[in-house]
């Protein structure tokens, strides 16, 4: 695997090509990710192709040292961020009105399940659900989220217990076919 | 041991973040707390759905994405030769408002003091970091038996700031006076210090208690401002509860007055959640919210305020956005855009500028009309900032860096690994 700070060199330097190096190290599990939080593939790719602009533009206007996959996901974080103000932060849940109307379980139950998973992700605040997936998914350490997010490791910490307690009663609440609006 | 200072260990778990002493603690506490075990099952049942979910792209999306990049590329060339034109042109005038503004604004001459010591807890270690020569020692294990750390007359632990043996990461230092640093552990969601009181904020109501509410106009939100005497460690809880999440905090400088910025969730209609961001403006004195000014829609959970020293003005920082607002008449000075992605600001010591730092530049505004004053470009991306005499300072992943006001470059960094909080004197 190619060194991360000489790849970021070589970008600087003028190669053009070195980035696509960084896309294709990084563009699945940025991708994936973004997916998991905004609930949509379609928008999932279009952050993700942001995120990577985003990146791409950045390094060549730095001279800093930059520790690539947390930087990423702080760039992909926050165009998530973006989005949700954009959309001035409403949600529609158009799952559980057509559930009311069709109360029958969906054939493949772990479908049914995914869905409601999602529901509740939307339903989250978006850095709850951030935090979730960084810390619960990717695999980051509660430092590393911190400096993600600008918070503490600690408040990392005291975060992520709440927010799979609210995560927990939002899916309990979800499951049982009512819909209590939250944070 | 609380079971809320578990919870955090709970996650520490999963991510295997725990040392063999810290596992085996949590182990036998498990086995006698029912309570913990359920929190243990629950977030790995929640780690199982995340995990679970289908997370398709387009097998394209590199192909889509290396087209983005090169259109942005041939935007940037083309504005490279168009500037390059522009700049050439402009050169003689530009060097000649340079050496003028040198000459006129504060915050263009020369740093002149020393850079101070810096204080962080790194791990369960607090450090001194002298930032003029890049050294760091380390003062102290804050972790160390009976929970108290005295070594260097920096410590003092006083009821709630009594440091857990568990080994779980303090929250934040604040000074006690000229040679002492407070280290809290305590959960709350924001600590302002006055003189003699520390104003702790919870959401949720306190530690250990149900949420204050299940209504759906709030959510289960709400907070709470109780008094904590750091002289007689006695804790003046707060009778009543106000509506909101509170994320941001700030005191006046005469210690009389809070600034918060807190949410408020309502539901519109069927399926919908919609959220408020406000500051409000609460009497310390007696607890009761004086006023709120609700931020127009592009401000969040995100935001950051900023008092100026007088106390008369509060800029609010967000992403991409800037607000001011006056606060003995309640009216906004100006709400503007700002230019990248905001990470974070400060004001510097006079509050006639204030930095905001964006990805990827460095920005630097006049306060009075929020207009540009120069840039850098040496950034990145800052979760805290202090402007501190002649000085900046920046934690960033990674570490903390010395910053020129003049020039808005590092001139040092010293690595941090773990990051718990600083404290600058």
């Amino acid at each position: 695997m190619v060194d991360e700070a000489l790849l970021i060199q070589t970008i600087r330097a003028g190669n053009e090509n070195a980035f696509t190096t960084v896309v294709e190290r990084y563009q699945a599990p940025i991708a994936r990710y973004l997916c998991r939080l905004v609930g949509e593939r379609s928008l999932a790719e279009d952050l993700t192709q942001e995120t990577f602009v985003k990146a791409y533009v950045a390094i060549l206007r730095t001279n800093s040292e930059l520790a690539l996959r947390p930087w990423l996901y702080q760039i992909a974080t926050n165009e998530a961020k973006m989005h949700f103000r954009r959309r001035k932060l409403i949600r529609f849940l158009p799952f559980l009105a057509e559930r009311h109307d069709s109360p029958t379980p969906p054939a493949d139950s772990s479908v049914g399940e995914r869905d409601l998973v999602r529901q509740v992700l939307a339903q989250l605040p978006e850095e709850t659900a951030a935090l979730l997936l960084l810390y619960l998914v990717e695999g980051f350490k509660q430092h590393e989220i911190g400096a993600i997010l600008g918070i503490s490791a600690d408040a990392v910490r005291k975060r992520v217990a709440r927010g799979s307690e609210q995560f927990r009663k939002l899916y309990t609440q979800l499951e049982g076919g009512t819909n209590h609006a939250v944070r | 041991m609380q079971c809320d200072e578990i919870q955090g260990m709970l996650a520490g778990r999963l991510a295997d973040e725990l040392s063999p002493a810290q596992e085996e603690f949590l182990q036998l506490h498990l086995t006698g707390c029912p309570q913990c075990q359920a929190s243990y099952a629950d977030l790995t049942r929640t780690r199982n759905d995340l995990h679970d979910l289908a997370t398709d792209y387009h097998p394209q999306l590199s192909g889509r994405i290396s087209r983005a990049i090169a259109s942005r590329r041939a935007g940037i060339t083309a504005r490279r030769w168009t500037g390059l034109a522009v700049r050439i042109g402009g050169l003689a005038a530009a060097m000649l408002l340079v050496v003028y503004a040198v000459l006129q604004v504060p915050g263009l001459r020369s740093a002149g003091t020393p850079p101070a010591q810096v204080y962080v807890i790194e791990g369960r270690d607090l450090m001194q970091i002298d930032l003029a020569t890049g050294s760091t020692r380390r003062m102290g294990d804050l972790h160390s038996p009976g929970g108290r750390f005295l070594g260097g007359n920096l410590i003092r632990s006083a009821g709630l700031t009594e440091v857990s043996p568990s080994g779980i990461p303090v929250d934040l230092t604040l000074p006690m006076d000229d040679s002492e640093l407070l280290v809290l552990t305590e959960n709350a969601d924001a600590v302002l210090r006055d003189g003699s009181s520390l104003w702790l904020v919870y959401n949720h109501a306190r530690p250990g208690d149900e949420p204050l509410n299940d209504r759906a106009f709030e959510g289960p939100g709400g907070f709470v401002l109780d008094r904590f005497d750091l002289q007689t460690g006695a804790i003046d809880q707060d009778p009543s509860p106000k509506e909101g999440v509170v994320q941001r905090a700030l005191l006046s400088p005469d210690g009389k007055t809070a600034y918060l910025l807190a949410q408020l969730t309502t539901s519109p209609g069927p399926g919908m959640t919609e959220r408020t961001t406000y500051v409000k403006v609460v009497d310390l004195a007696s607890r009761r919210l004086i006023t709120a000014h609700r931020l127009t829609s592009g401000f969040g959970s995100l935001a950051q305020l900023h008092l100026s020293p007088d106390g008369a003005r509060l800029y609010v920082t967000d992403l991409g956005r800037l607000m001011a607002i006056d606060l003995a008449a309640g009216t906004v000075a100006f709400d503007l855009e700002v230019d990248g992605v905001t990470a974070t600001a400060t004001l510097n010591p006079a509050g006639d500028r204030l930095l905001i730092a964006t990805l990827p530049d460095l920005i630097v505004l006049d306060t009075a009309t929020g207009t540009e004053l120069y840039r850098g470009r040496a950034n990145p991306h800052y979760s805290t900032l202090i402007w501190r005499g002649d000085w900046i300072y920046g934690h960033r992943y990674g570490g903390i860096d010395l910053i020129d006001p003049q020039s808005l470059k590092v001139v040092k960094s010293v690595p941090i690994t773990v990051y718990g909080g600083w404290y600058i004197p």
